[in-house]
Formats: C-alpha cells, structure tokens, sequence
C-alpha cells in the first residue's frame, strides 16, 4: 500500500480533522489531522511529552478535543455507545494489573469489564495466553510477574473481548530489545489477522514495524507516512552510499554533485571514505551513477549500495527540518 | 441486564480475590476488633474518674458522726489518701499536686449543729477538668447531705430523750388536773396553777430542742410536725388556763380543765409516736427503692458492647470504601473503566457488594465470638443480620463518598478519622446525645452508628426486636450516600472528557 492509500481510505475507522486539546501554557495537542483505515499499524513516535497520550485519550474518548474533529468508527467517541466501547482495546501507559491477583484472574476481571460471561473467558483465555507466552505464568500473581509479562499480560487483556481497534501507549517502555520485538510481533500477526492498532512509542526504531508511522513534536503532527516514506522526507529523496580512496573522496563528491540525477552529496561522518549522494530513485540511479563515475573518473568504488539510515537519523533529520521551518 | 451483572460481578470477584489474599487485613477484620473488645474487658474497672483526696478532721469530731463511719462514706467515691486535723498540711499537699480534692470537715459543736448555725464543709481542688469538677461538686453535694443527716438524726435523738422526759411531766399533770375534777377546792386549784406553770416551762424548752420545721427541711417525719403542733397547741392551751383557773366562773373553769387535759392526753399520744420512731426515719423519713424490671444490670463491658460492635463494623466498612474507588484512581484504572463499557453504577455496585459481605460476615462472626465476653447471643439473628448489611451498607456508601472527595488515599485516611472521632462525640457511644445542642443532633442522625448503636443494644441487651425506625433511616443514610457519590463521580467523569 502507498502513503496515500493508507491514509486517505475511504472507510477510516478513525479520522482527526484539525483536532486540538488545549490544556493551557502551551500544553496539549494542536491541528492533528490524520485518519487510518482498518488493518494497519499506526506507530505514533516522538518524545515525552509530544502530546502521544493525549492524542490516543481524544481518539478513545477520554479526553474531549477543544477545537477540530474527532472521528472513531464514523462516531464521536464521546458519544460512543457500549457496543462501540466493545470493539476497542486498551492497553494504558501504565499497568493497571491488580497486583494480589493472579494473571489469569486479572484477565477474568477485565473480560468481565466488557461483560465476557465467565464460560467465553476461559474459553478465549488460553489461546490469548498462547499468543502473548503466558500459558506458564498464568497462575502467577501480578506483582510476581516481570515488567515485560506484565505488559504481554495488558496486551492479552485488551484483545480478550475480542476488539477491532487496539490503542496501545508505549506498550514497550522499559522493555528489554528482546521483548519489544515480541510484543511487535504480536501486533504484527494482529495486524495480519485484520486489525487496527495504534501505537506509540518513545522508541523511534520502533518505527520499522509500522505500516504507517506518526511523528509527533510539542503537541503537533510533524509528519504522517510509511517508513519508506518517512526515510524518502528525511533524505528529500533516496541516498546511495559509496565508499572511495579517501584521498579522492573530495573529487568524488564535487563530480556527482555536477550531475543532473543528483540532488546533493554528503561525507559520511566519522567514515573518512564514505560519501552520500541522494537522488530521487537510489534503485534506479545506482547502477547509472556508477558507470558515469568508471567512464568519466576511472573509480570504482569499494562499496555502493542504497543507504538506509537507522529511523534515529531519520527522526533527527524530520525534527532538524521541521525547527528549520519554524 | 445479564452484562450488567457480570460487570459488577467482575469488581466483586476482584475485590474477594485481592482481600482474600491479605491474611493479614483478614485476620484484622475479625481478630483485631475481638482483641480490642476483650482488652476493654480485660481492663475496664469504672467509668467514675479516679480522685485522691485528703480528708481534714476535727481534733474534737464532729458530734453525733463517727468518723470511721465518714471516712467509709467518702471511701466509697474517692480515694482517701489520708485523714488530718492539719488544715494547712492537706492545702500543701493539694498545692504540690500530691492530691486532687481536699475536704475540710468544720470543727462544728453540738450547739452549734443544733442551732443551725449552718457551718461549711470545705471543698479544694485545682483541676483543670471540668468533668472532674462536676464530680467533685456532685460528691462534696452527696457528703454535705450525709453529715447533715447524720447531725440532724443526732438532734432527733436529743429531742427523743427530752420528750420521754417531757412525758413524764405530762403524766404529772394531767394527774394533778384529774384530782383537780374531782376535788375542785382552793388546794387543789393552787397545786394545778403550779403543774400549769411548771409544764408550761417545761414545754417551752422543750420545743428548743426539737429539730426545726423549714421548708429546707420538708422531708422530715410527719411524728416531728404533729409533735411541734401539739407542743404549741398545749403551751398555748396551759397559759390560757391559768388565766381561767385564776379569775374565772366554776363552770367555765370545769370546761377549761376538760379541754386541757385531753390536749395533755392528745400530746402525751403525740409523743408516744415521736419517740417510737428511729432518730434516723425522723430527719430522713423517705428512702429510695430501685428495681430493675428488666434484671440484673449488665457489666459496663458487656453495656458497651453494641457500640463498640457498630463502630467497629461502620469504620471497617468506611475504611474500605473509602481506600476503595481512590486507590482505583491513584493507580490510573479509571482511565480503563471510562473506555470500557463499564457504567459508574456497575462499579459501585460490585464493589459494594464485596465490601458489604465481607463486613457483614466479619460483624457476624464477632457478633458469634462476643458470646466468649459473656454478651448476650442476639434473640432475632436475621434481624440482626439485616442491621448489620444496612449498617455496612450505609458506612461503605460514606467511605466511598470519602474516597469520591479525596485525591489520595492519605486524604481518605485522614477524613475516616475524622469521622471515627465525630462518631465517638456524637452518636451516644459515651456521651448521650441530648447533652448536646441540635446542631450535633443533625450529625449524630447522619451516621450509621447512631441508628445501628441502638439497634444492637435493643438485639442484644434488651432482647428485643429492632425497631424499623433505625432501619428506615440506615436505608436513607445509604441512599443519600450513594445519591451524592454517583452524582460527584460523574461530574468528575465529565471534568475529565472536557
């Protein structure tokens, strides 16, 4: 799917035009406009404090928006009935698991919140305890759980019911490497399974797992589009990395920025050789940068190869730009 | 509906399980307020205040009062620490704080008592208590009548003797008079001037010794009134014939020797009864008898049981309530409660109901294990067991009006004490509430105890029925209660959305 079908679907489970909380001094989200269909996962990034909470409480009916519009499921989720109610899950910022009960009696308690009859829990129960590799655990109580079970543990008690939309907040905060990438392999097989999750995260690698990816900067949408995309708006194009004599590194980078195809050269920092030409398809123009540089130059660089930067610089490259533009 | 149910069903089997996972919070629903019971038992001796006093003695006594008798007496409400004739010796030991009361008996004679010279008992103390005060007052009241009783029963019995004496004289006289009928002659006439005079007199004095006839003092035997009446009748009735027998025609003094002599005989009965009457009955002549119709009264611990019982039973339910819904919001879950499909009802529906059970359950097995204090078993346990969920039920409404007001648990603890100490000033627990103005009347009525207080003391100690008075009103306390939490929580609800 393209940027653009992924946000300008015509059935959008959720849509926010122009929509804005003021909490006062500065405080709270302003202007989001996005919507997202059903079957994707929104990854919502940015810093503490960047309005991600605030954006998902508008979204779920929490908070009322002061200004704009806030659309879930075609409705305003403060006017959401219990059936509407039924079909999102929740997994807050912080846990809420009642620490003198055991996994699965937490699980009972928030099925129950959703008015699961007592035979649909237990028959749904282990499956979920399945997906989120519980099944052992299950007997355990909450406090005796680790940090990483327990958000699992949150994530299986808002698919219990069942939702279409999931919103997770920072599900993945203080987690180790190893159980972050489980967790966004459970709301990558979700997703697969047809449903729609929000999620946000301080993690910007995080982004990767998306399919469409939020950027968010004192209470504003920086930007909204795929990975792909996201890395395209960082670089304003596609970046193709090559690795030269050092000592012709110079002459290298004066001479691609000569040709049409290339829109800038950068150095590589802290790669005394390595030198970045951005164009506007890396797959298309590699193979023709590096004949013009044979036939014109007689170089043949030691590496090139279509430069993909970690989400970090791409986020830094965005928020760079989007002060700039302040 | 079934969803309903199964909503608030999940807050209840929440809260079972987590209180069932505290041993320790269980054994104190039971265990703690039992302990606290049987301590109070253990330890109880009386509700009166412990005063030391010293006692200051005449070198001489007090007549007519022995003072190992007095010192009995005073020994009954105060802790005598010692008996002086040193006036300056007990103020210094009140001074240096060694005592609470000195009593200074007046060095009082028997003339002086008899002439109702009206001498004082002195009364020292420095507390700062008023309540002690009262009680020291009331207890210098009591001895003040005690020493007064004593001197006037001592009066009584002088006046006793002084008439037995005075019947002698009587008899003397109304002899001499009836020789004086039979042989009316100028002998006789002058031996009977003379009887007249002599019992006249005799009369006269007589009367100083009677003990006097006040309205202060209108408790006093009728024997003594009809005595002092025909003392006077006669003293009157003699000087007059004197007067008749001296100068008068004989036929009138016949008629006046007639009268004279049944006035003699009339007094002579009088004083027959005055001296047939104990000294004590004729200055105190009304003495009290009390019947418990209901029995034997009960011991103070097992009297104060019921109250003990229904502020144990409102401040556990209280005290749950209100830790109950602001440790939800301490910990963030109204945010997961306000996305659910959850109504604020369910919750607090659910919650209750575990609280409430709990309550109850633990109010019925402390009520069971009392019976180890020798409290009575209620005779109506279904009636009792109604009080108890009503009462739970009202308390478990206010705690979680408390924990609608609060931001943090610490506030809710703070406001649960406030009210343990308003249900200790206004209920009647110790203090009965008449004694104080309408507008702690107002708050007595707006707590649970007050109600279930006189509930449990009608189950448990009268053996009686409740009436539905008390629990009509518990049912208004819960409504009012719950009314002003769903009203706040969704106000808050909304506060929260915009």
């Amino acid at each position: 799917m393209t940027t653009t079908d992924l946000t300008q679907n015509g059935h959008d489970f959720l849509v926010m035009q122009e929509a804005s909380l003021d909490f006062g001094g500065g405080a709270g989200v302003f202007d989001l406009t996005f919507s997202l269909p059903p079957g994707v996962i929104l990854g919502m990034i940015g810093p503490s404090g960047c309005g991600k909470t605030t954006t998902v409480r508008l979204l779920n009916g929490i908070y009322g928006p002061t200004g704009g519009e806030v659309r879930v499921f075609e409705k305003d989720p403060l006017k959401f009935t219990n059936g509407d109610k039924a079909r999102i899950g929740y997994i807050p910022q912080h846990s809420l698991l009642y620490a003198n009960l055991s996994a699965e009696e937490n699980l009972h308690f928030l099925g129950g919140m959703y008015g699961m009859s007592s035979r649909e829990r237990k028959a749904r129960m282990p499956e979920l305890m399945e997906f989120v590799e519980l099944t052992e655990a299950r007997k355990r109580l909450a406090r005796q759980l680790s940090g990483g079970m327990q958000r699992r543990l949150m994530l299986a008690g808002a698919l219990l019911h069942e939702p279409d939309l999931l919103f997770a907040d920072e599900p993945t905060a203080g987690i180790d490497p190893i159980l972050r990438a489980r967790i966004w392999d459970n709301f990558r097989e979700l997703r697969d399974q047809g449903k729609t999750l929000l999620v946000t995260t301080q993690y910007v690698g995080e982004a990767a797992y998306c399919d469409l990816v939020a950027l968010m900067r004192r209470g504003r949408l920086v930007t909204i589009d795929t990975p792909a995309g996201l890395r395209r708006q960082a670089l304003d194009g596609e970046g193709i990395h090559f690795q030269v004599d050092g000592s012709r590194a110079l002459e290298v980078m004066q001479f691609l920025e000569g040709l049409p195809q290339v829109k800038r050269t950068e150095r590589v920092p802290a790669e005394p050789d390595g030198i970045l030409a951005f164009v506007e398809d890396a797959g298309e123009e590699l193979q023709v940068l590096l004949a013009t540089l044979k036939e014109h130059k007689g170089i043949t660089p030691r590496v090139a190869e279509p430069y993909l930067p970690p989400f970090d610089e791409v986020f830094v490259r965005l928020i760079h730009r989007s002060e700039e533009t302040e | 509906m079934k969803s309903a149910i199964i909503k608030a069903f999940a807050f209840l089997a929440k809260e079972f399980h987590d209180v069932r996972r505290q041993p320790r919070l269980l054994l104190s629903l039971v265990g703690g307020p039992l302990l606290v019971l049987a301590a109070f038992g253990a330890t109880f001796q009386t509700a009166n205040p412990f005063i030391s006093t010293v006692l200051v003695w005449p070198e001489d006594g007090v007549p007519g009062i022995d003072q190992a008798q007095a010192e009995q007496f005073i020994g009954r409400n105060f802790y005598l620490t010692k008996v002086t004739s040193d006036r300056e010796e007990a103020l210094a030991m009140l001074d240096e704080g060694r005592v609470d009361v000195v009593q200074i008996i007046p060095d009082v004679t028997q003339e002086e008592a008899i002439a109702q010279e009206r001498p004082q008992i002195e009364v020292y103390s420095r507390t700062v208590d008023p309540n002690l005060e009262g009680w020291v007052r009331s207890l210098a009241y009591g001895e003040m009548n005690f020493i007064n009783r004593q001197l006037l029963a001592r009066e009584a019995q002088v006046a006793q003797d002084k008439a037995r004496e005075i019947d002698v004289s009587l008899e003397d006289a109304a002899s001499q008079f009836r020789l004086l009928q039979e042989n009316f002659d100028a002998e006789q006439i002058e031996r009977a001037e003379t009887q007249a005079r002599e019992l006249r007199l005799a009369l006269v004095g007589f009367v100083d010794f009677l003990p006097p006839i006040s309205q202060a003092q209108a408790n006093l035997a009728p024997e003594l009134t009809r005595i002092h009446r025909d003392t006077e009748i006669l003293i009157d009735d003699l000087g007059e014939f004197e007067q008749v027998l001296a100068s008068g025609e004989v036929a009138t003094r016949m008629e006046r020797l007639a009268s004279t002599v049944d006035e003699i005989e009339a007094l002579h009965g009088t004083v027959g009864e005055f001296v047939g009457v104990p000294p004590e009955n004729i200055v105190s002549p009304v003495q009290e008898t009390y019947r418990n119709l209901r029995g034997t009264p009960y011991t103070m611990v097992i009297f104060y049981t019921p109250a003990v019982l229904a502020l144990l039973v409102q401040q556990l339910a209280i005290t749950l309530g209100s830790l109950g819904l602001v440790r939800e919001r301490q910990m963030g879950s109204y945010e997961m409660f306000r996305v659910s499909p959850l109504r604020f009802s369910q919750i607090l529906l659910g919650k209750s109901v575990a609280y409430v059970l709990y309550v109850t359950v633990a109010g019925v097995i402390l009520t069971g294990l009392l019976a180890l204090l020798k409290v009575p078993l209620p005779v109506h346990w279904v009636q009792h067991l109604v009080l108890l969920i009503l009462l739970a039920t009202a308390s478990t409404g206010i705690g979680f009006l408390i924990s609608a007001l609060s931001q943090t648990d610490s506030q809710a603890i703070q406001l649960t004490m406030l009210l343990l100490l308003l249900s200790i000033f206004f209920t009647g627990f110790f203090l009965p509430l008449s004694g104080f103005s309408w507008p702690a009347w107002i708050v007595g009525a707006l707590l649970p105890m007050t109600h279930a207080l006189e509930g449990f003391q009608d189950l448990l100690l009268k053996g009686d029925s409740v009436t539905p008075g008390i629990m009509t009103v518990l049912v208004f306390i819960s409504l009012l209660a719950y009314g002003l939490v769903l009203v706040i929580m969704r106000r808050q609800y909304r506060r929260m959305a915009h």
